[in-house]
């Protein structure tokens, strides 16, 4: 998780988003993500690259939400529409205009990548990360897609 | 037991030095002697001298505004900037954790009150691990939490 989070704060996650927040044992809805960051699409920077980014880029609030199947026994479908659920609050609650759910595991990743790849909400980016293989999985939506070209697990 | 953080900062250290050296050198320009400094020998010795001076005298303006120590114990903590900057909170003032990246590529753990009141403590700047720190600030806050 560690890896993960240094790599979206200071590392190919700041391709999509300036992400600066991180947020340990996130509770939404009385469900507690691992971890929770945040961020804007509107990067920070020096003169050029500040005058760059405001003139092209969009001042979108961006979060990522992780969370790790392991941790549950017998993870379902179920469980998963309830931490879309949870993520589309958390969106919410933070005014954030994007939004991803990671979820990161190493057992039945077969089956979850089938419900990754079934879910057919195009608010929220979901991506499975296989932590054994390393592999991406995703949901068909604009913004599952783009998880798998800055996350690295 | 509390435990005592206080690291030179390069940066900030000579970033005091070179106030003093510009101060310095804007005065030596200004001045009207400026005529003898064709003098090769005498533009070396004023530069020696003008480096000596912001050598000793960086150092405690270094001191004085920006050296930061970090005091902390199961109770609370303790930041200082310099002679003046003092702010002291105990944990369980704070409710939630995080760890920020500022825009010039620090770490800082963010410790909130409510979600518009905060306090940065800067990780990077006080050669604490910022990861293992917030870990750190988390379980304290945490433990300080369920006391009240």
């Amino acid at each position: 998780m560690t890896k993960v989070e240094r790599s979206l704060m200071a590392g190919r996650g700041r391709w999509v988003a300036d992400f600066t927040e991180s947020f340990r044992n996130y509770t939404v809805n009385d469900i507690e993500f691992d971890a929770f960051i945040r961020g804007n699409t509107r990067v920070k920077g020096f003169l050029l690259s500040r005058l760059f980014s405001f003139l092209t880029n969009p001042n979108y609030s961006v979060g990522c939400f992780f969370f790790s199947t392991d941790s549950v026994k017998g993870f379902d479908r179920k469980h998963l529409i309830r931490l879309i659920t949870a993520a589309k609050s958390g969106m919410k609650a933070n005014e954030m205009q994007w939004a991803w759910l990671f979820l990161l595991g190493s057992k039945n990743i077969e089956t979850l990548k089938k419900y990754v790849e079934g879910v057919e909400d195009q608010t929220v980016g979901i991506a499975l990360l296989d932590i054994n293989s390393k592999n991406i999985a995703h949901n068909k939506s604009y913004l599952g897609r783009q998880a798998t070209r800055y996350i690295r697990v | 037991m509390s435990r005592v953080h206080s690291p030179i900062q390069y940066y900030n250290l000579f970033k005091s030095f070179m106030i003093v050296f510009v101060v310095q050198a804007v005065v030596f320009f200004l001045a009207p002697f400026i005529p003898f400094l064709f003098d090769t020998m005498l533009r070396f010795l004023l530069l020696s001298i003008n480096l000596i001076v912001s050598a000793v005298l960086g150092w405690p303006l270094y001191k004085r505004i920006y050296h930061m120590t970090f005091t902390y114990d199961n109770r609370g903590f303790t930041l200082k900037k310099g002679k003046k900057e003092e702010n002291s909170y105990k944990w369980n003032a704070f409710s939630k954790v995080s760890l920020i990246r500022t825009e010039y590529g620090d770490f800082s753990v963010r410790l909130y009150r409510n979600e518009e009141d905060f306090f940065d403590i800067p990780a990077s700047k006080l050669k604490l691990n910022p990861s293992d720190f917030r870990f750190e600030a988390m379980q304290l806050v945490s433990a300080r939490k369920n006391e009240k």
